[in-house]
């Protein structure tokens, strides 16, 4: 029974910190997420096995995680409120090239990130070239530039 | 269907649940301030260890004091220590079992003479040690508050009570 505790417990502890940490999360993983999810991963792991390293130990609480991912999916799937305090929701922040910036105080995003982003994705330029923004559920920004509008097709490949 | 469609706003279809963002953020607000208080108390010693986690127990007609963490983790190393008021040739140490039980005991030092193991405690035989003093290292196995009752040769019980943490 310990070991699908233990998951259970290692599973809910970090469901609620990264949640409440923000939807920047990890998802844009720079060096120093990186570092922090070592180090989380190599303390919770510890917690999570304890001084049991047997195999079939390994085994329940592998099973016992993917069990719990599959029942969040789930749940998240059948209602839309439960989606969105499991997995969050989008947010614009530019819209129709307008600035929402009291939105991206509010998420500690900088127009520096969204200006990478564009050009990282749509190979945009300036401020004033981008139409939408969007802050994604995953942390990542989606961008959509002005020219892929005007012309009435989607956002073109490479 | 796999959920409503989500409206449309200025061309793009998204679906923002502004409202619950809001609220979400004030409650990332206070759950923020209540992380950032995790750290603190971990120093405090609310979680065992920390600057203000000893208690000590006992008294002079107690014959006995003894020193332990108000709060502990499990199988993580915690402290008892039992100093005699009156150091004799030997002194007996009684410490109950279902106190005891609860943990395993790593080290005792000094090294009792003798252990004998009664139905309600377990009394530890200390050669007069010239600090007077013998301290237990233990595990906690058991979560929940751990109660019991430390007794020396002559004194009264003296009470314990741990809180162990999962």
């Amino acid at each position: 029974m310990e070991p699908v505790l233990r998951a259970i417990g290692c599973y809910l502890l970090l469901l609620f910190v990264v949640r409440l940490s923000g939807k920047r999360g990890l998802a844009q993983i720079t060096i120093f997420d990186l570092i922090l999810l070592l180090l989380i991963s190599q303390t919770v792991g510890q917690a999570l096995i304890g001084d049991d390293s047997s195999l079939t130990t390994a085994a329940i609480i592998t099973i016992t995680l993917v069990v719990i991912n599959r029942a969040n999916d789930t749940v998240a799937h059948r209602w839309a409120d439960m989606s969105h305090v499991l997995e969050d929701a989008p947010l614009i922040l530019i819209e129709n090239g307008v600035v929402h910036e009291d939105r991206m105080a509010k998420m500690k995003i900088r127009l520096d990130d969204i200006l990478e982003n564009g050009r990282l994705d749509e190979g945009v330029e300036r401020l004033d070239q981008i139409k939408h923004a969007i802050l994604e559920r995953s942390g990542d920004i989606s961008i959509i530039a002005k020219e892929h509008d005007d012309d009435g097709q989607g956002p073109a490949g490479g | 269907m796999p959920g409503p469609a989500p409206p449309v706003v200025d061309g793009l279809q998204i679906d923002q649940a502004l409202d619950f963002q809001r609220r979400f953020a004030r409650v990332q607000r206070v759950a923020w301030r209540l992380l950032a208080l995790v750290p603190v108390a971990a120093i405090a010693g609310l979680f065992g260890g920390g600057l203000f986690s000893e208690v000590t127990a006992g008294s002079a007609r107690a014959g006995v004091t003894v020193t332990y963490d108000r709060f502990a983790r499990r199988t993580a190393d915690t402290k008892l220590e039992v100093e005699f008021a009156r150091p004799a040739r030997t002194t007996d140490v009684a410490i109950s079992r279902p106190l005891l039980d609860r943990y395993d005991t790593s080290e005792v030092r000094p090294p009792p003479l003798r252990v004998r193991t009664l139905a309600d405690a377990v009394v530890f035989t200390f050669a007069a040690a010239p600090a007077g003093r013998a301290t237990f290292f233990l595990q906690p196995h058991a979560i929940g508050s751990s109660r019991g009752t430390v007794t020396a040769t002559g004194g009264t019980p003296v009470h314990v009570k741990q809180l162990v943490y999962p």
